[in-house]
């Protein structure tokens, strides 16, 4: 069969003739006849229709046309064959079903998984040092100092602080601040270290109200008691590189269909992790003498200050729509517990 | 025999020899049919040169097809899953070889050398770098702006690495290519100019990119023969701020078309509404026009400005309504497909581009074509191996 043998460090090529064979592959040229045993030479693995490449020991290129023979002769020792599984049409037609499948499976479940491992390896100095360093970040660019007066920050302080003992984690000691929300408006939020905030303009829309505050607390604790910070960042990471391994190398349009794919998939995590935090909560309200309706409450007073969120939206978003969370805890109230 | 006959069968050099030695005094006919018949000899000569310098162009031809890549892809993308990104570097071998060899010129094919366990080490190196950084912007400003100190410092070797890993990993015609650029041009290029274009507000970022393209292709090496470009700033210039005015134009009609909202969209924050989705599309549409455009414009004079000396011109003649349809259509088709459209994308890419591309080739240019990469000397490949690598997380 005909061959282009290239020379090593020219770009000269000449048309060769090749046989096979049982152990040989003999090349003919002008001037020479040259023989290589099978483990003499480089075979580029086949793929699709390509010419077969071959490397000489001289360095020179051997470069022939796919046929069955060729094929047959420089694959015989070759035990990995993906090629095979790329030509073979139940191999695509399985992949493009597995493929979802097995997406679905790495990031409902592994990822979350590869979290929570992460987590727990993480010492805990490291969650001290990032929450030290997460409150300087939000006090230096968007809190204000907290502009309760004194009396009922101190008063808020030690009730919601007797609530703490109750539900007692002994691994994490927890710390309540007050701050002014300024553009993250009326929230609560805790950071690794069992430091919880909560801002002004919530103690204001609950009206100071203990029992309201009291079961946003127990839901700020949930992320604490399973360290969802650091669950998270493991999560969005891992995801991150996952979709970029998957997706391979991208250009300008890829990378807008990427990063949509990524925020849908990172706010399902954050969506996971409230309604993880809603359920601590709910099980834990009644070490501190309130029931599921208080929590439904606390919520409500948060859904009268946001519009109702549509199905599109819940996509994009990173909490669950709360007339779901509400009604999470009305239900919780009335299942056996 | 005739002098005017005699004279027909001498070479130039002969003719010149003869016009010396002839005594002009006493044969002016001999001397003055000397002249005439050099005359006509160097015109000739010259015209022969000219011809020989002629290019003959080639069409680049792609020669994937969307459906054999789907099952190369879809395959590749499972047996990625399944060993949790490892098998990457495999497909991303083979997948580059897909294109790679699929791309024809003057009826040979590149080549793409790499291989797997090179890429794997990379891109392992850049995961730890990565999660280095994330980890440290969470614990300290401090660390974390140092790193980013480091990183600036370090990056534009990484650049030039990747550059070259990627160049030396490519052949045509059993030829590397190669990169040669040097630190601290990459330093300036990459780092202090776009730096220095922030006081300017941005108004000199054409002149950054200009200079960038300029390093990475007057420092691009086929085999020996190094690559010559004489980029237009002026062009740049034009090319960037249409890119950008069609841009914003495009999303200013879209920001009233769609009636965006913004004091809705901030009175919620944490969630997406309406206007967010519309403000992402407008985004979205705004960037694919200015994008194109500025791909389609400065493709077309890079191609049309670069050359190999005495061996390649290049002409790249995209439109920019073709290329914009090609990458509206593309991120359709990914959409519709929820993504596993993203083969025939890739080839549908492939096959555009080289479809306006062609190549000049002087004639008789491969005789002095020589691989500069020497494969003799193994011990000194071995040290380089160690950094020879391209260390990106794609
Ligand atoms: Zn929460």
């Amino acid at each position: 069969m005909c061959a282009t043998l290239f020379k090593v460090d020219s770009a000269m090529c000449s048309v060769v003739d090749v046989s096979l064979h049982e152990r040989y592959l003999q090349i003919d040229t002008d001037e020479e006849v040259q023989l290589y045993e099978h483990q003499q030479l480089t075979v580029s693995p086949r793929l699709g229709r390509l010419d077969r490449e071959v490397l000489l020991p001289s360095g020179d290129k051997l470069v022939i046309k796919q046929q069955a023979a060729i094929n047959e002769w420089l694959d015989c020792h070759i035990h990995s064959r993906v090629d095979k599984l790329e030509r073979n049409p139940i191999a695509i037609f399985s992949s493009l079903l597995l493929v979802p499948l097995m997406l679905f499976i790495v990031f409902k479940f592994i990822v979350p998984m590869i979290g929570q491992a992460v987590a727990l390896a993480t010492p805990h100095a490291f969650a001290e040092y990032a929450s030290k360093h997460t409150l300087n970040v939000l006090d230096y660019g968007v809190l204000a100092p907290s502009t309760l007066p004194n009396s009922i920050q101190t008063e808020l302080g030690r009730h919601l602080h007797t609530q703490l003992q109750r539900v007692e984690n002994p691994d994490v000691t927890y710390q309540v601040l007050f701050r002014q929300g300024n553009a993250l408006g009326p929230n609560a939020f805790a950071l690794p270290d069992g430091t919880i905030i909560f801002t002004d303009e919530l103690i204001k829309l609950v009206d100071q109200e203990t029992r309201l505050l009291d079961a946003i607390l127990l839901h700020e604790l949930g992320h604490v008691a399973h360290q969802h910070s650091l669950r998270y960042m493991a999560e969005v990471l891992s995801t991150t590189l996952l979709l970029e391994y998957i997706l391979g190398d991208m250009g300008g349009v890829i990378e807008l269909f990427f990063g949509v794919s990524h925020t849908v998939i990172q706010n399902q995590y954050s969506q996971a992790l409230e309604t993880e935090a809603d359920n601590f909560a709910l099980s834990n309200l009644h070490k501190i003498g309130l029931d599921s309706n208080d929590f439904a409450d606390a919520f409500e007073a948060l859904a009268s200050i946001s519009k109702d969120e549509g199905e599109l939206e819940n996509l994009l978003s990173t909490h669950p729509r709360l007339k779901e969370r509400i009604a999470n805890a009305r239900t919780y109230s009335k299942s056996p517990q | 025999m005739d002098y005017k006959d005699k004279i027909q069968h001498y070479t130039l050099p002969e003719l010149k020899d003869a016009l010396e030695s002839v005594d002009a005094a006493t044969y002016p006919e001999r001397e003055a049919l000397l002249k005439t018949r050099i005359g006509l000899l160097e015109a000739s000569q010259q015209e022969q040169e000219r011809e020989q310098q002629k290019p003959v162009w080639h069409q680049v031809v792609f020669n994937g097809r969307g459906k054999e890549f789907f099952g190369i892809w879809i395959v590749n993308v499972l047996l990625t899953i399944l060993t949790f990104g490892i098998y990457s570097a495999w497909a991303k071998v083979r997948t580059n070889r897909y294109f790679y060899s699929n791309t024809e010129l003057d009826g040979h094919t590149f080549t793409y050398l790499a291989k797997p366990l090179q890429i794997l080490k990379g891109r392992i190196i850049a995961v730890v770098i990565f999660v280095l950084y994330i980890v440290l912007t969470q614990i300290s400003s401090v660390a974390a702006g140092i790193f980013i100190v480091a990183w600036l410092f370090v990056s534009p070797w990484l650049i030039c690495q990747s550059i070259k890993f990627n160049l030396r990993m490519t052949s045509y015609r059993n030829i590397q290519f190669n990169f040669t650029g040097r630190y601290v041009q990459a330093f300036c290029v990459f780092i202090v100019f776009p730096i220095a274009t922030l006081f300017t507000l941005y108004l000199t970022l054409p002149w950054a990119l200009k200079q960038i393209d300029n390093f990475i292709v007057s420092n691009t090496k086929f085999g020996n023969k190094q690559f010559a470009t004489e980029l237009s700033t002026g062009n740049y210039f034009a090319v960037f701020y249409v890119a950008a005015l069609s841009g914003l134009l495009a999303f200013t009609g879209l920001f009233f078309a769609f009636g965006i909202d913004l004091t809705a969209m901030f009175e919620q924050s944490g969630s997406f509404n309406f206007s967010t989705i519309a403000l992402f599309a407008a985004y979205a549409v705004s960037f694919v026009i200015a994008s194109s455009y500025y791909s389609a414009k400065i493709r077309n004079h890079l191609f049309n400005h670069s050359q190999l000396a005495n061996l390649a011109n290049f002409e790249s003649n995209l439109h920019f309504a073709g290329l914009l349809w090609l990458r509206t259509s593309n991120l359709l088709i990914l959409i519709f497909t929820l993504g596993l459209g993203l083969a025939w994308v890739k080839v549908r890419k492939a096959a555009y581009l080289a479809a306006h591309t062609k190549v000049g080739i002087l004639p008789g240019a491969e005789l002095s074509l020589r691989n500069e990469l020497s494969q003799s000397s193994a011990t000194l490949d071995e040290v380089a191996d160690v950094f020879d690598v391209d260390v990106s997380l794609v």
